[in-house]
């Protein structure tokens, strides 16, 4: 009896203090300690964050990231909430948010290139929107992807009951490769160089080409830009101070990112290496050319909005001013 | 009066017990829901109204049946696969000792990482996820087969034999009717995780089922409807238990009185 006793003191003993040393690890001094949800795996395509922290765009700035790699999109509700500071979100997930209620800000883009791409094998004569009728295309079904080919196709003049959108989920590549699907929804500083270092001939359809809609960026709460927009400031600054650098000096943000990307293997290195060039040519448009980097356009917003309710991704539109604060960036 | 009420409530209590256990985790459902944001736990009256909507579409029940439709599939071909075998491997040690290992080894794999690969190979249709469901029910079928084809009493077996009794009379009157509690025990959890199977499989990629709609809702932050595919999959679950509690029921009439 005494033993059990003692058994469950010990535990609970543990567990408080595991807690409180859980509640006590942020507020030390120095510099403020935040969170950034990455929604998605270490990867090159965070050049601008890596090289911020790295060469101590952050601490200029007074706060010390911390990388969060192990939320996907439920980060947003989290961000909204307050529990996250900051993540990187798709312009279309943040509408998708606003229109259930959840009050998250888009602050600057990374891409300000739409960067889903159609991919289809050389053989199969895919070359423009309108070759895929009657095909099979695999994409996951829901999200960025889902948005960009009902936009293709819609503008291509082809109905959705003239294709075949087979949910592949994240295995593009295999489905494309085994004949399951004739064409792939992918993005393109991703699918495509990796089907090309595996030595396939492929084409490619960019649907920046077609549309200006909004791709990813980072994004906050309501709540964080009410309550903390010093901080936010100090995020975007470091933020657009890493792009910039990033794409002045490429080779030595490849290397920098080789410290935050650490399960690559050596034969990734060369297709990894062109994948962070891909992706830096989809950071730059037309608009954020003119009016700095980073900056978004609020007709691109609208314009990805009226989308996606016509399509009836969303089921009510949200003023442009709640989706989008340049107001940090200038 | 209140006698008599008070002589209902003796007699049905445990019949009203379930009810209110609902009626009370509702409540707490609703009044901890009052403290945060509907997108991260929406209240119970919030879910009732999407559920209501997505069921008058039509749209719950082809998910729900789909799901079902797979669950069963997988279940079937699990149990179908593991009841020959956990008899012969009752009946052959040696070869259950040169085989645990191996059979251990898949099931310690966790499913959520096999099944991606199970889809690229079997395809985005229904076989992929009967194939991971099936995978997920066959190893309590198996285990609880073996355990259960190994409880028989060796005097019965041996006064079978003595009585002269052929294989078939042996296994019918004596093995199966001494294994079936154990086996219906593993029918029962193979059939709530077969369920789970094929909703792993819909998480790799599929265009339906209850697996599939989690993630829709999710993708599109539609809390409620995560919550309607939840509790969809639950009932699914309860469903088929009580189908297997059924049938362990009319399977074996000499434990009724139990």
């Amino acid at each position: 009896m005494k033993k059990w006793v003692l058994g469950i003191g010990v535990l609970v003993l543990i567990i408080g203090i595991g807690g409180a040393y859980t509640i006590a690890a942020p507020a030390s001094n120095g510099p403020k300690r935040i969170t950034v949800a990455m929604t998605y795996i270490p990867s090159v395509q965070f050049a601008p964050w890596y090289v911020a922290a790295e060469l101590g765009f952050f601490r200029e700035q007074g706060i010390d990231v911390n990388f969060d790699y192990r939320m996907d999109i439920d980060a947003l509700p989290l961000v909204a909430d307050g529990k996250v500071d900051f993540a990187i979100a798709g312009g279309d997930q943040v509408i998708t948010a606003r229109s259930h209620d959840i009050p998250v800000v888009y602050l600057a883009t990374l891409y300000a290139k739409f960067p889903p791409s159609i991919i289809a094998l050389a053989k199969s004569g895919i070359e423009k929107p309108q070759d895929l009728k009657g095909k099979k295309i695999g994409l996951p079904l829901y999200g960025t992807s889902l948005l960009a080919i009902k936009a293709v196709l819609n503008k291509a003049g082809i109905a959705e009951s003239d294709v075949e959108l087979i949910d592949v989920g994240y295995t593009q590549i295999p489905a494309l490769i085994s004949g399951k699907v004739d064409a792939i929804v992918g993005f393109a500083n991703n699918e495509p160089l990796s089907l090309q270092s595996q030595g396939f001939r492929i084409h490619q359809i960019d649907a920046w080409q077609y549309f200006p809609l909004v791709g990813h960026g980072l994004i906050t709460g309501e709540k964080m830009v009410r309550n903390n927009p010093k901080l936010v400031q100090a995020m975007v600054r470091a933020t657009v101070k890493g792009m910039r650098y990033a794409l002045e000096h490429p080779e030595e943000t490849y290397r920098i990112c080789l410290k935050y990307v650490p399960d690559l293997s050596k034969d990734q290195h060369g297709l990894q290496q062109k994948v962070l060039s891909s992706s830096m040519a989809l950071w730059q448009n037309d608009y954020s050319k003119r009016y700095g980097i980073g900056n978004s356009d609020p007709k691109a917003w609208e314009e990805s909005q009226r989308l996606m309710h016509k399509y009836g991704l969303i089921d009510k539109e949200t003023p442009v001013h709640q989706l989008l604060n340049l107001k940090f960036i200038k | 009066m209140a006698n008599r009420l008070f002589a209902f409530l003796r007699r049905y209590y445990e019949y009203l017990l379930m009810p209110l256990g609902l009626l009370i985790f509702v409540g707490l459902w609703q009044l901890v829901a009052g403290f945060y944001p509907a997108f991260i736990l929406p209240g119970p009256s919030r879910v009732g109204t999407r559920l209501m909507e997505y069921m008058a579409n039509g749209m719950l029940r082809q998910h729900f049946i789909t799901t079902g439709y797979e669950s069963i599939a997988g279940f079937v071909m699990g149990g179908l696969l593991a009841l020959p075998l956990s008899y012969f491997l009752s009946r052959h040690p040696f070869v259950e000792r040169c085989l645990t290992p191996y059979i251990v080894g898949v099931q310690a794999i966790p499913i959520v990482a096999l099944a991606p690969l199970l889809v690229i190979w079997f395809g985005f249709g229904l076989s992929s996820k009967i194939l991971v469901s099936g995978l997920v029910a066959f190893f309590p079928i198996l285990t609880n087969g073996i355990m259960g084809f190994r409880s028989t009493d060796p005097r019965l077996l041996e006064l079978m034999a003595i009585m002269g009794a052929k294989r078939k009379q042996i296994f019918f009157k004596l093995e199966l009717p001494s294994a079936l509690p154990v086996i219906c025990g593993g029918l029962k959890l193979g059939i709530t995780l077969a369920v789970i199977g094929a909703v792993v499989g819909e998480f790799a990629g599929s265009g339906r089922g209850l697996g599939y709609l989690v993630n829709a809702a999710r993708g599109s932050f539609d809390t409620p409807l995560i919550f309607v595919a939840l509790i969809a999959l639950a009932l699914l679950g309860i469903g088929f238990y009580i189908l297997i509690a059924w049938f362990e029921y009319w399977l074996m009439p000499w434990r009724r009185r139990e």
